[in-house]
């Protein structure tokens, strides 16, 4: 029989209406232990994939920071492909290569499958394998007294990957620590606060409708490679451009893959973004393409005031900074503008991750408000993101919570509490200064350093960058130090103080690290534990949908844990358990399926059909456009009262009013989560900031409204001095993606590439050897004006044009000395480090000869590590890493191209 | 334009219903208008075969444009290594790479069957062969929507590694 696509169609259709009945797909996790010793690759080979004996289950990748829904083939207790599940609106069925890394995760032959214990020196790389209670006991053993003596800020709790959205702070509430720390402000602090500082606490992303737009224009955002939670947008996009025709207009300092497929790319000054957007701010207001009655609607900053502000901001002046001819500035903003409300901004941490970004970032945000495209379709659009908890955006949805009881949180450190008399004199009276709504939100200066208090201010993004200088200075006693899925020790900035740090015994005594490969942090631990992975394990998923329609996922396990390894929650269980106090109360379950299927009680369907279909959604919904213009139902109206200035509602409690709407024409709308209702354009919090840290009321980042100054290390950069800037290549994810087999042998370097112009200056040529030398930042930052050089990084230089020229790119992940043979480009590792690893090293082994990069096969290596030449640059403020602002200079050092010789 | 749900698995379809994909000459089209460079396919497939490192039935290649200053991406497939995924076809689903494209841009069909969509598709974005003289392993049945003419000369060995590659990825000894 000769089957078409058109049977096919047909045949889904009747599927679809239940014509046929649609036995699910197998979802209960296998019960068949996996034991130690994952089958050959040969024997794989031998053994195809056999679809129709396979098991397929649903589930929720964790291959990057965008969590797409997958569906896992499954055979023999292994899981053989992962694609996409269609059935998830965001990803709308898609994945990308990174999917299939956790397959190479889970798999790999160098994989941590059993507790170890350090043996002789920390960061000797010498173990012993010992039992789940050897190693449980011990580490309860050293939390326990913290505990009992009232100081539980001692233990420190810090990931880099979490995705049991509340689990772990179940377990550091339960505890009792607040110092429950990340590494968001490494990533996307800076491009977070403008947009919660405009759109409430409740946006720390938007979800822009791209299924509808006809321009867009990206400042500094990657979609197609490696933009947080943003690969949901490259369907979208390309739809839109091949399909529709819409333009995508992308402002970078190099040709990514985006740019590569934008309509227009503008290779641009690092960190000119502000000056772009403010000058097409001033276009679209000089020729009256601005959408004026939603700016006097429902901005908050008079339209005439901001008028007057624009009037430096030519762009002449934008081309000056940037490099773009002012006529394209204007062509852009006018084309945009005319596109409205089907036109939206993005941006990322190509905007972002400067000196001056916070302000760019607001700048280019400003640009939606001016044409009214906000939650319009084709705009600049806004949907729920977190767990739903009835907030904003959230109304009608089931309530999807963790299950009762839950921990208190630790009570904030004000001024009388034991805890704030700890802290050092000069700390103490900047948080007396502090606003009351800020000394209930501050915990010590590890969660919330007092110096960056919008790292804090909307939630608690932290400044992760600076918890190791910090623990050096001893701002924060610390006794036991808990890792989780964290690469502080490779992938911070000024890595090599984090190791500093953590190999200190003084500083750090007892450290332990929760991961799933031996990789550079869990080698500076003293017990590591091995984590199931994501193919292992249950989590609860939801987040901002670029479909506009809010919906939930199931992170369900494919097959059981590999070796020794326990999901991440049954550890923190079992450790409760054994700390006990009455911390245990809170983990009081024995299956961990019955606790997620608790979480999701509410679900409107039952607990086997939402695992076998993987995703749940309200198909009904009305998609999320203008939440902002939604009634406010009488009831809540009835008892709320109205501020006859603002004509916000409000009602009051516990003594505080919060707003829970505006009155817009006589009609009680939602208007924005903000305090104001409005979108917060001019917002005073960033002087406020300023004046309570000493920030000088003249540096960029006190400004009130969105403004732009040059970053400032780039003024006055002499010919010899360069920026460098890092980036992820679209197949790896931050420093954990190194040893997946896949990922590696598509990018597994990391040359430093330069425009041509700027090598023949240098007289280099592809291949050719350079030096760097970076410097520390000039503006208000950590140890900024130190002379001293940073460090020097020797790397291959590759040559790419559509570079800027004065720009030098180095990607961040490569040059690893731990995670295994994969990451280390063929290099056997340490081989006492393997006593927590398969014993049976023939995969290992076969594995190992394919690696055809290894330089003992004449193959150019695993590339470089790069970020301990990173100064740590914190953002004043708001404290986001300044990745992209470093100062170099660079040095031939060898090659074919003697510079003697040139013409 | 072409439907990309078909053929691919579903939480509420069982393939025991599904009958196999019988496919006399089997084709494909590239849309490289669509293709983003993302490596989902050729990782895919590598995956679902247990093709070990240094082998491609495809690989994606990022060639850069010689007067702008971007990339072209091109999936490039071997004759000799690709198989069209049969034990795909044989379970009634598209060939992994395809299923694991995010924008679309791969199109399976059979192009000895008249009433496949691939034929339309093929005339109407007027899709062509790739021809590389120096290249003895290309697949022959693959069609490229808007292939660039700079791309020929920079294909070497079809979809196996060769020095002469000057993709920023993949990178070999020297480079």
């Amino acid at each position: 029989m000769s089957w078409t696509r058109r049977d096919f169609l047909k045949f889904s259709a009747a599927l679809s209406t239940g014509a046929l009945a649609g036995p699910l797909l197998a979802c209960s996790p296998s019960t068949v232990s996996r034991g130690s010793i994952p089958e050959s690759l040969a024997a794989l080979r031998e053994r195809r994939l056999d679809y129709r004996k396979a098991r397929a289950v649903p589930t929720i990748c964790f291959g990057c920071t965008t969590h797409c829904g997958v569906i896992g083939w499954v055979q023999d207790d292994r899981v053989r492909l992962v694609e996409g599940n269609p059935l998830d609106p965001n990803s709308q069925g898609t994945i990308c290569s990174k999917a299939n890394g956790m397959i190479s995760y889970t798999d790999y032959p160098e994989r941590i499958l059993y507790p170890m214990r350090r043996v002789g020196p920390r960061g000797g790389g010498r173990w012993k394998r010992i039992s789940w209670d050897q190693a449980l006991d011990e580490i309860a053993d050293r939390m326990r007294p913290l505990r009992e003596a009232g100081t539980p800020e001692r233990f420190v709790f810090h990931y880099g990957r979490d995705k049991t959205k509340g689990f772990s702070k179940r377990f550091t509430d339960a505890f009792g620590t607040p110092n429950r720390l990340n590494r968001r402000s490494i990533c996307s602090s800076n491009r977070r606060a403008p947009l919660m500082s405009f759109y409430g606490r409740e946006f720390e992303w938007e979800s822009q409708d791209l299924e509808r737009t006809k321009y867009v224009l990206n400042f500094g955002g990657n979609p197609m490679e490696a933009y947080q939670g943003g690969l949901f947008m490259r369907k979208r996009l390309i739809d839109a451009k091949v399909d529709r025709g819409a333009r995508i207009v992308t402002f970078e300092v190099r040709p990514s893959a985006t740019a590569s497929v934008s309509t227009e790319y503008h290779a641009v000054a690092p960190a000119s973004d502000g000056a772009i957007a403010l000058a097409m701010a001033r276009t679209i207001v000089d020729e009256g393409l601005a959408d004026r009655a939603f700016w006097e609607r429902w901005a908050n900053w008079d339209f005439d005031e901001m008028r007057a502000h624009l009037e430096p901001f030519t762009s002449a002046f934008a081309e000056a900074e940037s490099g773009v001819a002012a006529t394209d500035i204007e062509r852009i903003a006018r084309e945009f503008a005319r596109s409205a409300p089907a036109c939206c901004t993005m941006s990322n941490r190509g905007s972002a991750k400067h000196y001056n970004g916070v302000q760019a970032d607001r700048a280019i945000r400003m640009l939606d408000v001016l044409v009214g495209n906000v939650g319009r379709p084709g705009g600049f659009c806004l949907s729920s993101l977190r767990m739903w908890k009835n907030r904003y955006g959230q109304e009608g949805l089931p309530v999807i919570d963790q299950p009762a009881p839950r921990p208190h949180a630790p009570k904030p450190w004000k001024p009388g509490t034991r805890e704030f008399e700890t802290l050092p004199r000069d700390v103490q009276e900047r948080v007396r200064a502090f606003p009351e709504e800020w000394q209930e939100r501050y915990f010590g200066e590890l969660a919330t350093p007092s110096e960056y208090p919008l790292s804090w201010h909307w939630y608690a993004m932290r400044v992760g960058q600076l918890v190791h200088p910090y623990i050096q200075q001893r701002r924060q006693e610390v006794d036991v130090y808990m890792s989780y899925t964290l690469g502080a020790a490779y992938g911070f900035p000024e890595a090599r103080l984090a190791r500093e740090v953590l190999t200190d015994e003084a500083l750090i005594p007892f450290h332990v690290a929760i991961d799933v490969s031996y990789g550079e942090q869990a080698a500076l631990a003293d017990i590591i534990l091995p984590d199931a992975t994501s193919l292992e394990r249950w989590d609860a998923h939801s987040t901002n949908s670029y479909g506009l329609r809010p919906y939930t996922g199931i992170r369900q396990p494919l097959v059981e844990p590999l070796g020794e390894a326990r999901p991440a929650q049954i550890i923190w269980r079992d450790l409760a358990r054994r700390i006990g106090g009455g911390m245990e109360r809170y983990f009081d379950f024995d299956d961990l399926e019955d606790y997620y299927r608790a979480w999701y009680a509410e679900l409107p369907i039952d607990w086997e059909t939402f695992k076998a279909r993987g995703i749940w959604m309200d198909e009904d919904r009305p998609l999320d456009y203008e939440l902002h213009e939604r009634e406010v139902p009488a009831a809540e109206v009835a008892r709320a009262e109205i501020d006859p200035e603002s004509q916000t509602l409000f009602v009051q409690k516990d003594g505080k009013r919060h707003t829970i709407g505006i009155v817009r024409d006589g009609r009680p709308v939602r208007g924005f989560p903000t305090p104001s209702r409005k979108i917060e354009v001019r917002d005073e919090t960033f002087p406020l900031a300023a004046r309570l840290t000493g920030l000088p009321a003249s540096d960029i980042n006190a400004s009130a409204v969105p403004t732009y100054a040059r970053v400032p290390e780039h003024v006055d950069l002499s010919d010899d001095e360069y920026v460098l800037t890092t980036f992820k290549w679209n197949v790896h994810t931050q420093g954990r993606s190194a040893y997946w087999k896949h990922a590696a042998e598509i990018v597994h370097t990391n040359p430093v590439m330069m425009a041509p112009v700027t090598a023949e200056r240098l007289g280099v040529a592809t291949g050719d050897e350079v030096e760097l030398t970076t410097y520390r930042p000039k503006g208000a930052s950590d140890r900024s004006g130190e002379r001293d050089p940073v460090g020097r990084l020797r790397n291959r230089v590759r040559v790419v044009p559509g570079m800027h020229p004065r720009v030098v790119a180095c990607a961040h992940h490569s040059g690893h000395w731990e995670h295994g043979v994969v990451a280390r480009g063929g290099e056997p590792t340490i081989a006492s480090a393997r006593v927590g690893m398969n014993a049976d090293t023939s995969e290992l082994d076969a594995l190992a000869r394919e690696i055809w990069w290894s330089k003992d096969r004449g193959g150019v290596g695993h590339g470089v590590a790069i970020n301990d030449v990173y100064p740590i640059n914190p953002a004043p403020l708001v404290g986001g890493q300044n990745w992209f602002d470093n100062v170099c200079r660079i040095r031939r050092v060898s090659g074919q191209k003697d510079p003697r010789t040139r013409a | 334009m072409y439907d990309t749900s078909a053929g691919r698995p579903h939480p509420s379809v069982s393939l025991d219903t599904v009958p196999p994909r019988d496919v006399e000459r089997p084709g494909f089209l590239v849309d490289l208008r669509r293709c983003i460079g993302c490596h989902a396919c050729s990782v895919a497939c590598k995956t679902a075969h247990a093709i070990p490192l240094g082998e491609f039935p495809l690989r994606v290649r990022w060639l850069p444009r010689p007067d702008e200053k971007t990339f072209a991406f091109v999936p490039v497939f071997s004759e000799s290594r690709c198989t069209n995924d049969a034990e795909s076809l044989s379970a009634g689903l598209e060939p992994a790479c395809v299923r694991a494209c995010p924008t679309a841009a791969l199109v399976f069909g059979d192009l000895a069957d008249p009433e496949d969509a691939i034929h339309g598709a093929i005339a109407e974005l007027e899709a062509t062969r790739l021809e590389a003289p120096d290249a003895d392993d290309l697949k022959r049945d693959v069609h490229y929507v808007e292939l660039e003419d700079f791309v020929s000369g920079k294909i070497h060995r079809g979809a196996q590694l060769d020095p002469r590659d000057e993709d920023p990825i993949y990178e070999q000894e020297g480079r």
